[in-house]
């Protein structure tokens, strides 16, 4: 249960948190017919620290409001109340040093997987020459160096979403979001990409922050440092756990003690949420 | 020309024996690959042979239509550079191909403008709705006032009525695209003007087309019933005039480049349509 922050924008080390949200709220206001003027609270006293090169695994019911959450971070939805700081400082808006990875890719499907992944830095005025060796070498990275001149709609969903993660890593971004990546897979494919994903995390200079979103308890052990479980809607955080599974991590990791401990407890405190939502 | 129908007919049905015998597998496919032309022309030659039947028999009264032979004769003496055609179809493809330009831009660039912001969508609502039921020709009048009785009135006239198609298939269409497009190029960096050139606009170009091939159509529609108003030269004040001296072969010879012309252009667009939407191969069943 460590750091379940609420006042603190620092770590006990001194440094600002490379991600901050405190007594974040959202309320979505429903327009349409028959809705009257009802207001729906998705997130409501939302509080969460994140330090610099943490993998961060966020847990819940659905409808808890983790993507809401998510939405917020990567700037495509805006907030009520509380504050959500960013290196510190405020975010409003979509922010260039956040990656986004969407549960069904949301690549364009008219761009090649090369243009794809060069998209961001094209977006930041990088010159052809330079975007093409960047976007050569993630997709190296991410085991797609002969697929580069394929349309999206001709691989396999486990390759689109490595090229979701490759264009979402092009240029380099601090903070890297994941909302539900692997849910449409299958579970091969899902482990797979697991494996995968922390490689490429272990692999790059300079670890990047992670927060990702998931509804599956065994995906956030065998990734993450800390799980945050949310509550039902209005969602905010229930607890914070460890996860004290060395790293690099392999397949044998999910068949710990540890491991088998760490489920029990998370899958606990997520019964209890869905039973007090029943 | 029956006598030639049923000679395409034997041979279309030789070169099947022959495939079927198994000797020349390659002929099978590229006969099949061709099997929408084969039928194309057969349908193309009854249709020039009601033509003539109807003509030569009298079921259609000679004086008001010509024969195709004499039609076809007409047609190639007048488009050779010396004809009496020739000189007609350029001040009316110019005409309609300018139009055509003007409205394929406002269309789509006011297309995309009122399809992305749901407030200026129901602002205009009511005022759209109006101007796009009302007929053309009663907008006529009020060309003529603005623009006078030359070119111009008739570039606007086209432009007017090819407008339409464009525009609204172009809101529907941007309507249309994926929010998540939108969300990943906003999380990539994008600002507005990048997500119209390069999410918005390509995404909704295959959804675009049929508005811009209608609107084609409605282009020379209009530019033929503006020439009618009163022009000098183009195709459609020839026609006209081919009537009014009774030069029926000449009438029809007049209509049949003007079709050529829609044909011409029609294959045009389905080609680009083709190479701007190739990506979608495979994604849907086009």
């Amino acid at each position: 249960m460590t750091q379940l922050v609420t006042g603190l924008t620092k770590s006990a080390t001194g440094n600002a948190y490379k991600l901050y949200a405190g007594d974040l709220g959202k309320t979505f206001r429903q327009v349409g017919h028959g809705a009257g003027t009802a207001a729906t609270e998705v997130l409501k006293g939302f509080n969460l620290a994140i330090q610099e090169g943490e993998f961060v695994a966020l847990l819940g019911p659905s409808g808890c409001g983790k993507s809401t959450f998510l939405n917020i971070i990567a700037g495509l939805e805006d907030f009520n109340e509380g504050r959500l700081l960013l290196d510190g400082a405020a975010v409003r808006g979509v922010s260039k040093t956040v990656g986004v990875v969407f549960q069904n890719y949301a690549l364009f499907p008219w761009l090649s997987v090369q243009k794809n992944v060069e998209a961001g830095l094209r977006i930041r005025g990088v010159p052809a020459r330079e975007r093409h060796e960047i976007a050569s070498r993630v997709l190296r990275m991410v085991g797609l160096e002969e697929f580069t001149q394929h349309l999206p709609h001709r691989l396999s969903g486990g390759m689109r979403q490595r090229v979701a993660i490759a264009r979402a890593l092009a240029y380099d971004p601090e903070v890297l979001v994941l909302d539900e990546p692997f849910a449409a897979l299958d579970a091969q494919t899902r482990e797979f990409l697991q494996n995968e994903l922390l490689r490429i995390w272990e692999t790059v200079g300079r670890k990047k922050t992670i927060l990702f979103v998931t509804h599956s308890i065994d995906e956030a052990i065998f990734l993450a440092d800390r799980i945050a479980v949310m509550t039902k809607r209005p969602g905010k955080i229930k607890s914070v756990i460890d996860v004290n599974l060395s790293r690099p991590r392999d397949d044998n990791a999910r068949a710990t003690a540890e491991y088998g401990r760490i489920r029990r407890e998370v899958a606990a405190i997520l019964q209890e949420e869905v039973e007090l939502g029943k | 020309m029956a006598n030639d129908i049923s000679l395409q007919t034997a041979t279309v049905k030789a070169m099947l024996v022959r495939d079927a015998g198994g000797k020349s597998i390659p002929s099978i496919q590229s006969l099949l690959k061709y099997d929408k032309y084969i039928y194309g022309l057969l349908g193309l030659a009854f249709f020039v042979f009601l033509w003539w039947f109807a003509n030569s028999t009298g079921v259609l009264n000679p004086k008001f239509l010509s024969p195709p032979q004499t039609v076809l004769m007409t047609l190639i003496a007048g488009v050779l550079p010396d004809g009496d055609i020739w000189p007609e179809i350029w001040p009316s493809l110019g005409r309609g191909l300018e139009g055509f330009a003007i409205a394929l831009a406002l269309g789509i660039l006011g297309g995309i403008f009122v399809g992305s912001f749901t407030l200026l969508e129901k602002v205009l609502a009511p005022i759209l709705l109006f101007f796009r039921n009302l007929s053309i020709l009663a907008l006529f009048p009020v060309f003529l006032l603005f623009f006078g009785i030359g070119e111009e009135s008739k570039i606007a006239i086209v432009a007017w009525a090819s407008f339409w198609p464009i525009f609204i298939s172009t809101t529907s269409a941007v309507k249309g695209v994926e929010r998540i497009l939108i969300n990943a190029a906003r999380t990539l960096g994008a600002e507005r003007p990048y997500i119209f050139a390069h999410v918005v606009l390509p995404a909704a170009v295959p959804n675009i087309f049929p508005g811009i091939r209608l609107a084609a159509s409605y282009a020379f529609t209009a530019l033929v019933a503006a020439e009618y108003l009163g022009a000098t030269e183009g195709l459609g004040i020839y026609i006209r005039a081919s009537q009014e001296r009774f030069e029926i072969p000449s009438m029809y010879a007049g209509i049949l480049v003007l079709g050529l012309i829609g044909v011409a252009i029609n294959l045009v667009l389905t080609g680009v349509e083709q190479r701007v939407t190739r990506w979608q191969l495979g994604i849907t069943s086009r």
